[in-house]
């Protein structure tokens, strides 16, 4: 059995997840991720069935293709079914994502997709859709001397406007590197096989605690755009921005879990600063890093 | 249960009239009223975002050949909730099958395809203007078999659309044209600017849409080529891909001023049945 | 439709609300949507927490703010509309 630290939560597993922080059990652990079989099919009353997985309340069934089944229910217990000539890396990566997400939502966390630096006593976080630049931003920001806090998720608390990273592992495309200048990882770090996509670790830095939210910034990307525009957001505006990066967010609904959503994340963006930044395809990470930073 | 067909493909090679085809419908649905950044139709085939919506996957740690195989489930689904009685779907995929051996679009929630061709010579100028490319790299395109829209480099996947194949001119007009499992009409682009009430009244008698003279006269004008181009000039279109006009000369024959016979004789030597099939040649 | 005669109160039932900035955001807890009230809105919301006749209210309203009593009629009558529609409101 592994331990680990991730998502905020202490994770024993019996498969190994060198993405998250290596954990000295102590306490009793908060999840528990084994190898067996998952159902076949969720039946509870008030199920909703998609495209290969099925969701309610308290269970979340994911049946992809050829690579594995999974199984998360009760906010405390994963079953993974590794599917025959599946890698473990694939396994692994949806294990981390949506698998992940539905564990926290059960357990009634609000989770944003966000990327994020340390700023003074507290962090700075980057939303925006999957290819908007989140990490590659988060990237830039290290290549300029901050240090890094999250890539992907992190954890808002309930009560006072802070946030918990998940796990020190950051993914960044290939093109990203080769655009700021910085050596391409190894082979071993891509995060599935044949994806040009690349992990790199900042174990030793990685902070535990929950840190103060300072700002948001939304990142849009927009073809019509001639460079990058700033702008900042208030009340339902900034609450809807910020609401359409909870982490899995359709999880949510079946779920029945949109009354704590609506309370942590309106509370936090009457806290906080929350800008929409918008850059075109064309606008480089050096013209948005120069922009966020004045805004910082 | 014949009512749960619904998806009405709306298809074509790209830069052959689609989006002027869904002006249309938008201004039939919406009595005339027409947003070209907000047309009535209901999303494109590669979209990734109905895709992660309907998954819960994150589609670009996809790779492509696992997305070509839950594409057409997402559509099925996004089908049997809808409300609507037609859901009009924009594509620009060939009609190919995934790896396997499965049609890529799905048949069992499919009503019916439309297909718009164009004059592949009147396409190479549009297109090298859409991608801001050459006209020999725009007709290296459409002769590559090869050919893929939205295709990024190294398979990088942060565009917004899923990779989308195309084959060469020829192969997306014969996939589409093929024995399908569904019914398909083939418009021509020529036709919709020489008789556009004839040709689009054909086309809402084949997808079985009710219409009087009046309304289809109203969407007509309204989603005409020189309200198009204006809106475009006045509000931008998301659909462009870069600081080019999306909405160029819509015209048919432009052609003539802008291929030299070198670049004519590439595309209809390699063309050379389609184009005569279809009254090009 | 709402008239002077009408007397309306705040729908708590299905709502949750948060302050954010000047506004006060909503969540319509039955149909899922988010809806949020300018500084307007939040004057009338003050004034609705036990059933109100919508008439008294608009007397309190002209006094408050000063303003011609017809005019803030119509304002009023036209904003309890939307809020009826998008369900903050219920009539007794």
């Amino acid at each position: 059995m592994y331990y680990y630290r991730g998502f905020g939560l202490i994770i024993a597993s019996q498969i190994m997840l060198p993405e998250l922080l290596p954990y000295t059990l102590t306490s009793t652990p908060d999840v528990h991720i084994s190898i067996g079989k998952t159902p076949e099919k969720l039946t509870a009353a008030g199920t909703v069935h998609k495209v290969g997985y099925a969701i309610n309340p308290n269970e979340y069934l994911l049946q992809f293709l050829n690579v594995a089944n999974y199984y998360a229910a009760n906010g405390n217990n994963i079953i993974v079914e590794p599917l025959a000539g599946s890698d473990e890396k694939s396994v692994r990566l949806f294990l981390l994502t949506g698998v992940m997400a539905a564990i926290l939502h059960q357990r009634n966390a609000v989770a944003l997709n966000a990327a994020a630096i340390k700023h003074l006593d507290g962090v700075v976080l980057f939303c925006g859709y999957a290819g908007s630049g989140k990490s590659a931003m988060l990237t830039k920001f290290i290549q300029n001397g901050y240090k890094p806090f999250c890539d992907d998720v992190c954890l808002i608390q309930h009560n006072d406007v802070k946030a918990m990273a998940a796990y020190p592992t950051i993914k960044n495309w290939e093109n990203t590197f080769t655009g700021m200048g910085l050596p391409i990882p190894s082979t071993d770090n891509k995060i599935r096989p044949n994806l040009p996509k690349y992990a790199t670790y900042f174990h030793d830095e990685f902070d535990t605690d929950a840190l103060p939210v300072k700002t948001i910034f939304i990142i849009h990307k927009d073809h019509i755009a001639k460079s990058v525009e700033i702008k900042k957001l208030a009340g339902i505006e900034a609450f809807a921005e910020v609401h359409n990066n909870v982490y899995h967010r359709l999880q949510i609904y079946p779920m029945k879990k949109e009354a704590i959503h609506f309370q942590a994340i309106s509370k936090l963006v009457a806290n906080i600063n929350v800008y929409q930044v918008t850059r075109s395809s064309n606008t480089g990470f050096d013209e948005l890093f120069q922009t966020i930073q004045k805004h910082l | 249960m014949e009512s749960d067909k619904k998806i009405v493909w709306l298809a074509s090679y790209p830069k052959s009239g689609n989006t002027w085809f869904r002006a249309f419908i938008t201004a039939l649905l919406n009595n005339g009223e027409v947003d070209i950044n907000n047309l009535a139709t209901d999303g494109i085939f590669s979209s990734r975002r109905l895709f992660n919506e309907q998954t819960d996957l994150e589609s670009n740690l996809l790779y492509d050949e696992e997305a070509k195989q839950m594409q057409g489930n997402v559509f099925n689904h996004i089908c049997a909730k809808a409300k609507q009685r037609h859901l009009f779907v924009k594509i620009h995929d060939a009609y190919t099958y995934n790896s396997d051996n499965l049609p890529v679009i799905p048949t069992q929630n499919t009503l019916c395809a439309i297909y718009i061709i164009r004059n592949p010579l009147d396409i190479a100028g549009s297109l090298a203007n859409h991608k801001d490319d050459t006209l020999d790299d725009s007709i290296d395109f459409m002769n590559n078999k090869q050919s893929v829209f939205g295709k990024q480099e190294d398979e990088v996947n942060t565009s917004l659309q899923f990779r989308q194949p195309l084959l060469d001119w020829s192969g997306h007009v014969n996939s589409w044209t093929a024995k399908l499992p569904f019914p398909v009409m083939v418009i021509r682009y020529e036709d919709m600017l020489a008789d556009a009430f004839e040709t689009f009244k054909q086309a809402l008698l084949f997808m079985g849409i009710k219409t009087d003279k009046q309304q289809l006269e109203t969407a007509i004008a309204a989603s005409s080529f020189e309200q198009l181009k204006q809106k475009e000039t006045d509000y931008g279109f998301k659909e462009r891909i870069r600081n080019t006009s999306f909405f160029r000369s819509g015209k048919a024959g432009n052609w003539k001023n802008e291929l030299t016979s070198q670049q004519v004789s590439a595309i209809t030597s390699q063309h050379q049945n389609t184009m005569a099939k279809y009254g090009y040649i | 439709m709402i008239t002077l005669d009408t007397t309306i109160q705040r729908n708590t039932d299905n709502l949750l609300t948060s302050e954010v900035g000047d506004e006060l955001v909503m969540m319509d807890m039955d149909g899922g949507n988010y809806i949020s009230l300018n500084k307007t809105g939040r004057v009338i919301w003050e004034q609705i927490e036990q059933p109100v006749k919508v008439g008294d209210m608009v007397n309190r309203l002209t006094t408050r703010f000063d303003i011609d009593k017809e005019t803030c009629a119509a304002d009023t009558l036209e904003y309890l509309e939307n809020m009826l529609a998008q369900k903050v409101i219920t009539v007794a």
